[in-house]
């Protein structure tokens, strides 16, 4: 059964005398278990589809249909529990609170589903265990690297167990050897089990998913299946490899 | 989101931001500060004036020149010994009635010269003054004294130390007005009080006779004031109907204006209560008006805290938070900040009430109501002046707080 199920969706936008069609009746359906990028130039909609599919905005037009539920005609109260339990956002900039440690940044999805304090602290613990920080608990956004930082927000993402993982040009801010290790953390992610839609722009990236979509225009053009995902591990061990390689190659060129 | 989160998540951001919520904070702490002390202060002030009413007793009463009849330097009409005689014969319910005159003169002992303040007393001036006036040791001035003019005096207790130093007064000589007279009593250390006839522990009191004959000469003696003392307040209602009569019977009016006032204890602290409400007023607006400066200084932090944090919004409502999380989370950072900006200022003000308290000798009363009031009004600022930067912060829609670049 596919969790995601969108028919016919469309969406134009009002600005002022001016009608923008961002969308024109998009099909797409997306199964439980699944790894999707979705790729386009700006200005193609992913931003649009990607806003809808993750419940932050309401289509024009079309039914979506998520986990069964159609909630394209949901109010905003519905919508905010929607996507407090059934989708973790993951974003370019990471968006941690600043002020407070990572388990507390961790906890939030869980303060608005209104979760007992203790139980919340297990559970972001439990969360930064699994992308390996649970030795960062305490330490607040600013003593952290930026790949951690963006498994703090992964760890968010995950903490609520929701049904999709929605990241959103999730290595943009990153270095790319950084960046391989987050596809690294996803690809073991959807190996126990998890469902991630992710939007990029660079093909390297895209190419850790299953399944690309690309997006043109407001239409989907593209939908492909990957026979050979990239493998992130593997990539960063070889990266690794040949780091010590040309560090040995310099040692030795300087002595 | 619940208030116990609500209020976790506002002290982060108070620790994240300490100068500029100190500063935001300041309206509210001196609104809340001038409230809590006026009230204190007011209290302390009232039952202070209760000690006071209860030392004297409120059967109190005192004649003297009505002053705002009378031209600069023009000459008082001053009650005679026939006035006196009559009041203290036809009065009921009069206990006690006595008069006092003062100069200063040079007092010479052990042959050292100090400058003094002579008080010319007699007997019943001790019984009205027994509280204020309280006899250490020895005797009061007797009515014998007066009479056969003996030359003896009480003195007060510091100028017994500047006379006779270490020694003890009692029984010792002290001359002055050309004579020597002897120390037959010495007062006790005076403590703070309301009403105050000008004596202090300076103050060396003698026979009335002495120091009248010395103003007067061979003159008839007049009384500047007389104060009178009933047994119980009708007695003082009744004497000064019948007083405000007799006198303006006998001396007439003055330019319309009565030559005489008549004025009872009760009177007396009333018109310091009325003073009293007058600054509680001004106090009053005086905080109102820095609460209300507080309150827009709190919207403008507010506002700036939210357009701050806008991606912060986004990011929160992308995890969950429904508008009215959002509203009531800033609403609750608004309240925090004037409900922590209260603490502090009533905290301060029932010290600087404390101060003056003990500045003053006057009982301090802690006032619970008035921390109360002034942490309830903080509330109300902070809710009031919070609603409109929360209500914007509630009104962003995910999308657009999530694409604001800060």
């Amino acid at each position: 059964m596919s969790l995601i199920r969108l028919r016919g969706i469309g969406k134009v936008y009002e600005l002022g005398l001016a009608r923008v069609t961002a969308l024109k009746g998009v099909d797409l359906e997306v199964g439980d278990r699944e790894f999707v990028t979705v790729m386009g130039a700006s200005g193609s909609g992913k931003s649009t589809l990607m806003n809808i599919i993750g419940c932050l905005d309401r289509p024009s037009s079309g039914v979506y249909e998520l986990d069964g539920r159609d909630v394209s005609r949901l109010t905003d109260s519905e919508l905010a529990a929607i996507r407090n339990r059934k989708v973790g956002f993951v974003f370019q900039t990471f968006n941690l609170l600043p002020r407070v440690p990572s388990w507390r940044n961790v906890e939030l999805p869980l303060v608005y589903s209104r979760v007992p304090a203790a139980e919340r602290r297990t559970r972001a613990f439990a969360a930064l265990g699994r992308v390996d920080l649970a030795d960062r608990a305490l330490h607040r956004p600013n003593e952290l690297s930026g790949g951690q930082r963006q498994r703090v927000a992964i760890a968010r993402a995950l903490v609520n167990h929701p049904s999709i993982i929605f990241a959103d040009e999730p290595t943009g801010n990153l270095d790319s050897r950084t960046g391989l290790s987050i596809m690294a953390l996803f690809q073991r992610l959807h190996g126990e089990g998890a469902t991630i839609i992710m939007v990029t722009h660079e093909m390297d990236i895209a190419l850790h998913a299953r399944r690309i979509i690309y997006l043109k225009d407001g239409r989907i053009t593209g939908d492909e299946r990957i026979k050979k995902p990239k493998h992130a591990d593997k990539e960063l061990s070889k990266m690794a490899d040949l780091e010590e390689d040309e560090l040995t190659e310099a040692i030795e060129k300087h002595s | 989101m619940n208030i116990e989160e609500g209020i976790r998540q506002s002290f982060d951001v108070l620790r994240a931001n300490k100068a500029r919520s100190l500063l935001t904070m300041l309206g509210i702490n001196f609104g809340v500060l001038s409230l809590v002390a006026i009230s204190i202060i007011g209290l302390s002030f009232r039952g202070f004036i209760g000690r006071e009413m209860a030392k004297y007793g409120s059967e109190i009463m005192w004649v003297f020149a009505n002053n705002r009849a009378y031209a600069r330097g023009e000459p008082r009409t001053q009650l005679d010994g026939a006035d006196v005689d009559y009041f203290r014969r036809t009065l009921p319910g009069l206990q006690y009635s006595t008069t006092f005159y003062y100069i200063n003169a040079r007092a010479v002992a052990r042959g050292r010269g100090q400058s003094v303040s002579l008080f010319g007393v007699d007997t019943d001036y001790f019984q009205i003054f027994a509280a204020s006036r309280r006899i250490a040791e020895g005797r009061a001035l007797l009515p014998d004294d007066d009479l056969y003019r003996r030359p003896v005096c009480v003195v007060g207790p510091e100028i017994a130390g500047l006379l006779f130093g270490a020694e003890d007064p009692m029984g010792k000589r002290v001359s002055f007005l050309g004579r020597a007279f002897t120390v037959v009593g010495v007062t006790a250390p005076q403590e703070s009080t309301f009403v105050s006839d000008g004596t202090d522990d300076t103050t060396i009191f003698v026979p009335q006779s002495f120091v009248a004959a010395r103003i007067f000469g061979g003159r008839e003696k007049r009384y500047y004031v007389l104060l009178l003392k009933f047994s119980d307040l009708p007695s003082v209602d009744n004497a000064v109907i019948r007083m405000e009569n007799y006198l303006e019977k006998k001396y007439g009016l003055l330019r319309g204006e009565k030559r005489f006032r008549v004025m009872k204890f009760d009177t007396f602290i009333q018109i310091a209560d009325n003073v009293l409400n007058i600054v509680s007023l001004l106090v009053l607006v005086i905080s109102a008006i820095s609460l209300l400066v507080g309150g827009l200084g709190i919207m403008n932090i507010m506002l700036v805290t939210v357009t701050e944090r806008t991606q912060e919004i986004g990011m929160r409502m992308a995890v969950g938070a429904r508008r009215r999380d959002v509203l009531s989370q800033f609403l609750i950072e608004a309240v925090v900040l004037c409900l922590l900006g209260g603490f502090i200022g009533a905290a301060l003000g029932a010290v600087i009430a404390a101060v003056a308290c003990t500045l003053l000798a006057w009982p301090f009363i802690f006032s619970l109501a008035s921390v109360v009031i002034g942490l309830a009004v903080a509330t109300a600022i902070g809710i009031l002046f919070g609603l409109y930067p929360a209500w914007k912060a509630s009104r962003l829609t995910p999308i657009e707080a999530l694409r604001v670049e800060v």
